[in-house]
């Protein structure tokens, strides 16, 4: 991403707009946020039916058709990034095929968690330490996100292409300008201490007012 | 410096699965008698599933706007459409009319018994052209309408925070009191983790699916009903807010479910409101 890049035009696409696979890629290589919006704009219009239609099919409700669609396209867009997603057909028959996986997946996962049939699999886990875990890792979770959006914008971009979309130093120097992967890694170490600095002092914070 | 950065990546290749051979079996051994290289590695773990969930929850709250403009401009293409039905009505019957016209202003002239050929016409009373034969009757005949996927009868998964039949009130004749009309509907409130209420409203079914902390009490929530043009319109009363129902399930309508928005219209909020 090049931050404070001046908006282009073929952000600016409608529901009516057709869009082409190329273009959709295009507008999501970058990380740019208005790029981005473009292209969900796009991807709702051209395979979003699709998916609703073949998960309202097969038992599903309107929620789902959502929630599937979501996590289908965080996937997709994280594979493209790194580079795992090689355009060899149609996006609309990947991302289709990714949600029928993701529908029956999901379903396998709601029957083998309904009450009753888990016990024999996890008998040392309750169901409410369970639902307590998953609270805590959430309270954790939300904590890291509160310091990292305190985090200056060049910063918070760095993490996002290091952290999550596994790029180089040496990949984001050439994607952010930087002169070489010395002086990346140099604000990467500064903008890494920043947030451990921040969790670090939340979670004494946290501890002062819960203890 | 260099150094640092070099642990740094490596890390993250042990962590994407990306060493093997020697160059694991060197960092597992180094992992195992460095425990600052152990606290650094736990760390990142920590720092990678953080930004895993910020960058993920961001592209979430931008995917739902997206949902919400995709449903919107439906539902304007559909509200189109309705608009243009009428026209389109009378402009069949237009062409019919031309049409019945034309036979009629047409038909004496190439009547059989002018032109001397009535008995030819008559040699083959209702048979069907070629092609029309050789087809099924099952495609000459009407369509089977595609069966809607009932999107109220089914169990959600998602938690019913309240369940109630609350009774429509209409206007009083003095037009200051609302009071309870034979009508009645069956509300359900269901917990999501969107930031935007939606609902879907079936028949004398309503079932709203709200945030948690929206904190839609069911007791302090009335439907409202005032006669309009197009037969009553309800709408929904919470915290002297309003919200238009829209029916769904009418002809052309499958989505169903509709993104809560609350009514700007001056006229119908100085109707709505009390006194």
């Amino acid at each position: 991403m090049s931050v404070g890049r001046p908006s282009n035009p073929v952000y600016m696409i409608s529901m009516k707009q057709n869009c082409s696979d190329k273009q959709i890629l295009q507008l999501l290589r970058d990380g740019d946020p208005g790029a981005e919006d473009a292209a969900f704009r796009c991807i709702y219009r051209e395979v979003f039916p699709h998916v609703r239609r073949f998960i309202l099919k097969n038992g599903g409700q309107e929620e789902d058709t959502r929630d599937v669609f979501q996590d289908v396209l965080i996937g997709f867009i994280r594979n493209w990034r790194t580079g795992k997603y090689e355009p060899t057909g149609p996006l609309r028959n990947y991302l289709t095929i990714m949600a029928r996986n993701q529908w029956y997946k999901r379903n396998r996962k709601l029957r083998t968690e309904e009450p009753g049939t888990n016990i024999a699999d996890n008998p040392g886990i309750s169901e409410t330490e369970k639902r307590e875990e998953e609270e805590e890792a959430l309270a954790r979770h939300r904590l890291l996100q509160e310091c990292f959006k305190k985090l200056p914008p060049r910063c918070r971009e760095i993490i996002r292409q290091f952290y999550y979309f596994d790029k180089s130093l040496g990949e984001i120097a050439d994607m952010m300008g930087y002169a070489d992967r010395k002086s990346v890694g140099q604000t990467l170490l500064r903008c890494r201490k920043k947030w451990r600095d921040c969790i670090e002092k939340s979670k004494q914070n946290n501890g002062r007012a819960t203890g | 410096m260099e150094e640092q950065l070099d642990k740094l990546e490596k890390i993250h290749q042990y962590l994407r699965g990306e060493l093997a051979g020697q160059r694991l079996a060197d960092f597992e051994a180094e992992l195992a008698r460095n425990p600052e290289l152990h606290q650094i590695l736990e760390e990142e773990q920590e720092l990678r599933s953080g930004a895993r969930f910020s960058v993920e929850e961001d592209i979430r709250n931008r995917l739902d706007k997206a949902h919400r403009e995709y449903l919107e401009e439906k539902a304007a293409r559909r509200g189109l459409i309705r608009q243009l039905i009428p026209y389109g009505i009378a402009a069949a019957i237009g062409l019919l009319l031309i049409g019945f016209g034309a036979g009629y202003i047409m038909g004496p002239r190439t009547s059989p018994d002018i032109l001397g050929n009535n008995d030819k016409k008559q040699e083959s009373p209702g048979t069907l052209p070629p092609n029309e034969i050789s087809r099924p009757p099952s495609e000459i005949g009407p369509s089977v309408p595609d069966q809607q996927a009932d999107v109220i009868g089914g169990t959600r998964r998602s938690e019913v925070l309240a369940e109630k039949q609350i009774r429509v009130l209409r206007k009083s004749d003095n037009g200051k009191t609302w009071t309870p009309a034979d009508r009645a509907i069956d509300l359900t409130i269901r917990q999501h983790d969107r930031r935007d209420a939606i609902y879907l409203f079936n028949g004398n079914k309503l079932i709203i699916y709200a945030p948690r902390e929206a904190g839609l009490h069911i007791n302090n929530l009335d439907i409202l009903e005032l006669p309009s043009g197009k037969g009553a319109g309800l709408y929904l009363s919470f915290s002297n807010r309003y919200y238009e129902l829209r029916q769904s399930g009418d002809a052309g309508d499958s989505d169903g479910e509709q993104v809560l928005i609350e009514i700007d219209d001056p006229e119908v909020i100085r109707r709505l409101s009390p006194g």
